[in-house]
Formats: structure tokens, sequence, C-alpha cells
């Protein structure tokens, strides 16, 4: 009988897995028809056909300059600098969104500009990894894995109230 | 992104509140509602994967929308014994992750809320992503919480 169980398990979690990889194909193949602005490897092909159009893109500050910046963007494993012309203060490590006019063959004059410091963005993942270990800690308060079943099974001495 | 500290707390937040009048909520099952918190961030390993130089971005986005959350989330609970139960908390959990992901500001686009069936994105552009308010309320709001239960528990004990 638990062998049955482990079975339809198994035959349901396999099919959930294929519908999310169905999902994940299913968007990589088509997010290109839905995008709000051209995609970074879009741009690189052919930058003189997206010269004057608004475009928004996102990267790590690499070089600062006195009145631009220059921002790393990477997009399917292609890396495109965009120097954006600006004096808005940053430094090398920040992270930038940016919205704006696009000038081939690679400038963009912001429109809409998020600056986040890469300090800030350090602190996001340093947050973020106590919230982990504060879940694994209350989880693992409350839970076991019990390897006979595969499953997680309350802990004895944890009642629901 | 908000940070997973601000979401795992104002889940157990909502936990805290809701338990007072459904059971359902308190105890063990808080802490399942916690990680289906976190469900829609299983997209974050796109960020391990960038930091090898391999954007997979594009191809994971799915995971941070309510569909593909969903779908996780019925996977995680195949490994619990009440799968049902397990499968709701996460849900609900996984719902929590979005509202406080809906007001994140960005210059552009959203969240996928309603794919695969509409490409729209959806976002309120409130909170910037690196904001340590909600993080700092979150935490003063769940102490004030533990402390007032811890109390309560041990009146309740004394009284016994």
């Amino acid at each position: 009988m638990p062998i049955r169980i482990n079975f339809i398990r198994v035959f349901i979690g396999l099919i959930l897995v294929a519908l999310l990889l169905c999902l994940c194909t299913y968007h990589y193949t088509n997010f290109e028809e839905h995008l709000e602005y051209p995609a970074t490897k879009m741009i690189q092909q052919d930058p003189e056909s997206y010269d004057g159009l608004t475009i928004a893109k996102g990267g790590t500050v690499t070089e600062v300059g006195e009145s631009s910046f220059v921002i790393m963007s990477m997009d399917r494993d292609i890396r495109f600098d965009f120097v954006i012309d600006t004096k808005e203060e940053v430094y090398p490590g920040d992270v930038v969104e940016v919205l704006g006019i696009f000038r081939s063959p690679n400038r963009i004059l912001p429109d809409k500009m998020i600056v986040t410091p890469a300090q800030s963005q350090t602190m996001v993942y340093v947050r973020s990894l106590i919230g982990l270990l504060i879940l694994v800690l209350a989880f693992f308060r409350s839970w076991k894995f019990d390897c006979k079943q595969m499953a997680f099974i309350p802990r004895r001495n944890q009642t629901n109230k | 992104m908000v940070d997973w500290l601000s979401h795992v707390l104002l889940a157990w937040i909502i936990c805290q509140i809701l338990s007072v009048k459904f059971k359902f909520f308190g105890g063990r099952n808080t802490a399942i509602v916690m990680i289906g918190a976190l469900i829609p961030d299983i997209i974050k390993v796109g960020l391990l994967f960038r930091w090898m130089d391999i954007d997979i971005w594009d191809f994971i986005v799915p995971l941070h929308t309510p569909v593909g959350a969903v779908i996780s989330a019925a996977v995680i609970a195949l490994f619990f014994e009440e799968q049902m139960n397990a499968f709701k908390l996460l849900v609900f959990g996984m719902a929590t992750h979005f509202l406080f992901d809906l007001p994140l500001a960005h210059v552009s686009g959203g969240m996928l809320m309603l794919f695969p069936f509409h490409w729209g994105r959806y976002q309120v552009y409130l909170i910037p992503t690196d904001d340590c308010i909600v993080p700092i309320l979150a935490s003063v709001v769940a102490i004030g919480i533990y402390i007032v239960k811890s109390r309560v528990r041990a009146k309740n004990w004394a009284d016994s």
C-alpha cells in the first residue's frame, strides 16, 4: 500500500514539474513579442533602428564619468554597456534602472531613474539571509522530515494551537 | 525585491492575527505559510546562475507568477502528510508574497499577474526595492506580538 501512495505522489509530482517546465518554455519562446520596450539583445543586433525610441534598462554601474556613467546590462548571456547621460551621483557597483530615450549606438537620455547603492543592495541580501535563517528555525521547530514517508511530519511535542 | 526577512515576518504577523479567530493559521501551520511566502522567490535561483554568468531569468520568470507559484506550491505540498492542508497554507503564504511585492517601485514593467492568460504587467510603484522601513516595522510588530503572546501564555499557565 505505501508503495502505491508513493507512486501516485511521484506521478503527480512529475506532472506538476512538467507543467511548470511547459509554462517556462512558453514564456521563453514568446516573451519578446510582449515586451514593453526592446530587449538588450535586439538593441545590440541593430542599434540604429532603435535610435530615438524609449527603452528601459537595468544594470550595474561599471564606470563613472563627469556627465555620464556606464551600466553593464545582461540579457541571455549577452553583456552590453549603456552610457547614461546624467550628472546623477553614482558609484561603481550601484544597481541602476533607467527609462529614457535611446541614442545609437549605446547612449540613454534618462527620463526616469532608480539608483540602488551597492551597500544598500548588499543589505537586502543580508536581511534575506536572516529571514531564511528564521524560516528554517521556525519550520524545523515544528516539523521534521520522515525518510520512510518521504514527507514532513509534525514534531510530537507540537500541537496546532 | 522585498527582502525575505520582511516576507517571512509579514506572513508570521498575518498568521498570528488570523489565528485569534481561525486556529488553522496558528501553531505549526504558521511555518508552512512562512514557507509559502517565499515560494515565488524560487526565481532568485536565477541570481546564482547570473553569478556564474548564465542568464536563465527569461526562462524562469513564470515561477514568480501566481499560476507558476501555485504549481510550485502543489509540488512542495506533496512533501507533507496532509497535502491539501499544506497546499492551502502554502498558497495563502504565496498570496501574501504577491501582496507585498506589488507596491515595489521600478521604472517600468511589473509582475505578470495573469500569465499565461494575459501578458499585462502590474505594479503600484510605491516602495523602493532596497527599502529598510518595511523590515524594521515588521520586526518591531513581530517582536511586539511575540512578547504579548508569551505573556498571555505565561498568565494562562500560571492560572491553570
